[in-house]
């Protein structure tokens, strides 16, 4: 009686557990990656079972009843229906599907509704890079994530449909153009730098769809999901956010520093490389006063020589970042979305947009550097007034590097 | 005329088994030319000339698939390595689909095999109406050269789902190969309006709907899913046609339409084309594997009725393929659930099956062969459709490798090892030719091994993460993807082996007799191949089940429908001699 009682018990306990551990499932990373284990498991072990049900009778049959004589001889008389059989195998599959269902639904139910303590963690999906924005405005290609905390992604893309898909935490959902999307998880597990979540596009977007994410197999631009305590959390949501100064120093970096921290934080190293090497749209690397061939939107040709005057080109350079299907270089695709929401609106944007042209014009030839704002004593906000700064929840706390 | 074919005159006696031989005149002979064939009004030539069309784009679709899987071989890429290849990657895989789907298994059984047996096994001399049958034909010609001249125009890269925006934004053939499926539509259209009508009104008059071989039934539920949900994946098509050349705003959010809308329009049809596909091979499967086991169907109301069953929920439950794009909890429950019920009319057809092998006598032929393959590979298809089903589960699946796995293991496993079935079945009766018993077996064997080996493994790395339509990936999923590509390479010597054996039954093959298998369904009352008319007259028509009155004969190496006061003689004959 005891004995059966603690059987029962146990597995009553246990078997949730057990049924959670799998050699098809990665790691569970999230409360609700727990509860999917379990359902997959379940449906896993229930088909299982029917799986060799089905094939064992039909073994049986095809051994037990093979043909002994050619031609089959006379036909055995046998029942050619049972109406109690028919019901009974209808009946047994129906119960479960509809258990499965219920089991489904209710672990979808507890995904679908955000608590109201989440952390709100914006994504932005474009060709081919997902950015997260997080609340004091900082924004970075990996996702950063609190220990133990729900938190909710406000997700949309600029240009076609994604998908964000974690396995670890068993979510997944698409990024549609002008719709927002909501996802929520709560990590149940640290990551360590060496061993970051995945994070994949799984709704397909084009050439470089596969390098959207963790499937880069540059490492230095794939994405990755990093779940940090909260305190380290916050200290590396705090070095994301003031990207115009040195995290260690905490003194003002150049310009061309800034730009090279955006670059590789909202996206565009995703398909522009540094190097020179062949990326889906033109490398950095001496762009800047090249003579470039393009032709606009509607289709008329139209050519920018490196003779032509530092005015011309920051023009170039200024309307290809923010809206770069206005002129496509030569020989490309009108593949990258508009960035007016990165890069326009607010001063400190503008600054950012300085940012990334002053990178560019770095990789290009003959490039002189401005002058260091870490090492001018009395570098003075110039032009940066401070109720323009409080407008944006992002502002840069030490001082703004001085314009030119 | 006696001589020739007994069935056709029931009320003379009969007193010795009496053979059908192959006379002079078939359809293969009737007339010659190759205006006879262009213009033929035959059901049976139109049936051949869609067959060899099929096997040709399957060919091509296999090409596509081996190409994929040649890259997937290495993690970076073992073809395509740069970002101007990945796009030749992704129109690989998109041809892959669209020709394999609208090319391959949407007209493969009905209009190849169907076309050929359906008025035959029915009893009547042709489809109702033979000339849309032809117009039929050429429409779905007409329609894979759009798709050829879209391939030759530098391809297509959207995946075979076209999903907007993306396919309003991409530079290449879409509107093409668009315009392709819109035209191959009509041929669907068509072919099952035709098989309603023929079934509806060339029935002789013995032929109730429950004497319908259970291969009609199934025909029939696909035919209505046809007609009814074509035209919506038409006008979708067209839509989609208007907004890519007139930027009309209907799915692309720069014109102010709406993405999602597309993918229930075009899932509005394409769910339910998973059905014109996967009933015609049940269809199939119950002829083969009554034939096979001698043994009357059971069950065969249930059979019948869980393909009109199928047919009626899988028009409601397109909203399946959505369930991680952000559309309402409720309407995903209610997906999940209608989902869940179109399981249980394939969980009542392969209990059925299952049956009908109990207590019979199995022969294991290369068509019995390929109907045990189909059971194994369509329970694994079957079964993990429950996994996707599963709102919560379906969740971190979809649009994996898992999902991948379960559609080829129910659209190969189960739709083309079933064409493989009904081709080796009806071979006799369409060419007149036997084929190898033995090298078909083994054909049959390695497609299924090459098979598993494909797709088996991608049910884990999906489970593991590893995301569809990517032409490079993670290093962790290298086992998986290089499995898969060997496997991938078996089922081509596979195919390839078939291919030659089959031709080699075409030039050398043993005549075939009338009724090799000793099924007990029309179309093996006429001579291989039968005649242009198919019957002389009415046919007399009885249970397509019972295999009491077909037996044996040694020496035509065939069966042969005895009369039954000679088999109750015989029987008696033969117990006396037992005792």
């Amino acid at each position: 009686m005891n004995m059966t009682h603690w059987l029962l018990g146990n597995c009553y306990h246990y078997l949730p557990e057990l049924l959670a551990q799998s050699f098809w499932l990665p790691a569970a990373g999230s409360k609700s990656a727990s509860n999917y284990h379990f359902v997959f498991n379940l449906i896993l072990y229930v088909t299982s079972f029917f799986f060799l049900l089905v094939v064992g009778l039909m073994l049986l049959f095809v051994i037990k009843y093979r043909r002994r004589v050619v031609g089959g001889g006379k036909q055995e008389k046998a029942a050619t229906h049972n109406t109690p059989l028919e019901i009974t195998w209808t009946g047994i599959p129906l119960i479960i599907v509809i258990v499965f269902f219920f089991l489904g639904f209710k672990g979808f139910m507890d995904l679908d509704q955000p608590p109201s303590d989440a952390v709100a963690i914006d994504v932005t999906g474009s060709k081919w890079a997902f950015v997260f924005t997080y609340p004091n405005g900082a924004q970075s290609k990996d996702l950063y994530l609190p220990l133990n905390k729900p938190v909710v992604l406000n997700m949309t893309a600029t240009d076609v449909l994604h998908s964000l898909y974690i396995p670890a935490f068993s979510v997944q959902k698409n990024l549609i153009p002008q719709q927002t999307t909501q996802m929520w998880f709560q990590a149940t597990s640290l990551t360590t730098d060496d061993h970051p979540y995945t994070l994949f596009c799984t709704q397909y977007c084009g050439q470089g769809h596969s390098q959207m994410g963790s499937g880069n197999p540059d490492i230095t631009k794939a994405s990755f999901c990093y779940v940090k305590t909260e305190s380290d959390w916050k200290a590396k949501l705090e070095e994301l956010g003031n990207i115009f100064v040195n995290p260690n120093t905490k003194k003002p970096l150049p310009l061309r520093a800034v730009g090279e921290k955006l670059y590789r934080n909202i996206g565009c190293a995703s398909c522009h490389s540094a190097d020179g090497s062949d990326g889906q749209g033109p490398t950095y690397k001496g762009l800047y006063k090249c003579d470039v061939e393009y032709y606009t939107s509607d289709g008329q040709p139209g050519i920018l020589r490196k003779t032509d005057s530092d005015k011309l080109w920051d023009d170039y350079l200024r309307e290809s970042v923010v809206y770069a299907g206005r002129k496509i270089v030569k020989g490309r695709q009108n593949v990258m979305p508009p960035y007016e929401s990165q890069f326009a609106g607010s001063a400190v944007k503008e600054r950012k947009l300085e940012a990334i042209i002053e990178y560019i014009k770095s990789l290009g030839p003959d490039y002189k550097p401005l002058p260091d704002p870490a090492s001018a004593t009395t570098a003075p906000a110039a032009g940066k007034k401070s109720g323009a700064q409080s407008d944006d929840p992002f502002v840069p706390r030490t001082a703004a590097p001085p314009s030119k | 005329m006696t001589a020739e074919n007994p069935i056709l005159a029931p009320g003379l006696p009969a007193l010795s088994p009496s053979r059908p031989h192959p006379g002079p005149d078939n359809y293969l002979t009737h007339t010659r030319g190759i205006a006879s064939w262009l213009f033929t009004l035959d059901h049976k030539r139109i049936g051949v000339m869609y067959l060899v069309s099929v096997l040709t784009s399957f060919l091509l679709g296999g090409i596509f698939a081996l190409v994929i899987r040649t890259q997937l071989l290495t993690p970076t890429g073992a073809v395509f390595t740069t970002n101007e290849q990945y796009d030749t990657y992704n129109q690989m895989f998109t041809l892959h689909g669209a020709v394999m789907i609208f090319l391959v298994l949407i007209p493969g059984i009905p209009g190849a095999l169907g076309n050929f047996v359906l008025p035959i096994m029915l009893g009547a001399k042709d489809v109702a109406f033979p000339r849309l049958n032809l117009l039929s034909f050429y429409l779905y010609v007409f329609g894979a050269l759009f798709a050829i001249a879209a391939i030759i125009m530098g391809g297509v890269d959207t995946g075979w789902t076209f999903y907007t925006p993306y396919s309003v934004q991409t530079q290449t053939a879409v509107s093409t190969l668009v315009f392709g499926a819109f035209i191959l539509g009509f041929s669907s259209i068509l072919t099952g309006l035709n098989f309603i009508v023929t079934m509806h009104s060339l029935r002789p008059p013995e032929m109730s709907w429950f004497r319908m071989p259970l291969l009609l039934w199934a025909l029939y539920a696909t035919s209505i899913i046809q007609v009814l949900a074509t035209p919506v994946l038409g006008i979708t098509l067209l839509l989609l046609i208007f907004e890519r050349l007139m930027h009309v705003g209907f799915f692309d959010p720069a014109y102010g339409g709406n993405p999602v809308l597309m993918q229930h329009f075009f899932w509005f049809y394409s769910h339910p084309a998973v059905y014109i596909m996967i009933l015609p091979a049940m269809g199939i499967m119950s002829e083969v594997v009554a034939t096979f086991s001698r043994r009357h169907i059971f069950g065969y109301r249930f059979i019948a009725m869980s393909s009109i069953a199928i047919a009626v929920i899988g028009f409601l439950v397109w909203g399946h393929h959505m369930f991680p794009n952000g559309q309402s909890a409720e309407l995903n429950a209610i997906f999940s659930f209608l989902t869940m019920l179109v399981a249980i009319p394939s969980a009542i057809k392969v209990w059925n099956w299952l049956a009908t092998m109990y207590k019979g006598s199995i022969d294991l032929k290369t068509p019995m062969c390929y109907a045990l393959a189909f059971l194994f590979l369509f329970a694994i298809g079957g079964l993990t459709g429950l996994f996707l089903g599963t709102l919560s589960v379906d969740i971190p699946l979809h649009d994996t490798y898992f999902v991948v796995a379960h559609f080829h293991y129910v659209m190969f496993g189960g739709t083309i090892i079933m064409f493989l079935a009904g081709i080796h079945y009806w071979w006799p009766k369409i060419t007149g030719r036997m084929y190898n018993e033995t090298l078909g077996r083994l054909g049959c064997f390695l497609v299924f091994i090459g098979f598993n080996l494909t797709f088996f493994p991608q049910f884990i790395m999906g489970s593991h993460g590893m995301a569809r339509r990517y032409a490079t990936y993670m290093p962790q999923f290298k086992i998986y993807h290089q499995l898969s590509s060997i496997g991938a390479f078996l089922q081509a010597i596979a195919f390839t082996m078939i291919a030659v054996y089959l031709i080699h039954s075409l030039l050398k093959g043993k005549k075939a007799p009338a009724n090799p298998w000793g099924s007990a369904t029309l179309e093996w009352t006429c001579t291989s191949p039968p005649p242009h008319d198919n019957f002389k007259s009415t046919p007399q028509v009885g249970d397509p089940y019972d295999y009491t009155y077909i037996v044996w004969d040694a020496q035509s190496e065939g069966y042969v429908r005895v009369d039954s006061r000679t088999a109750a003689v015989e029987s008696e004959a033969n117990q006396a001699s037992t005792h």
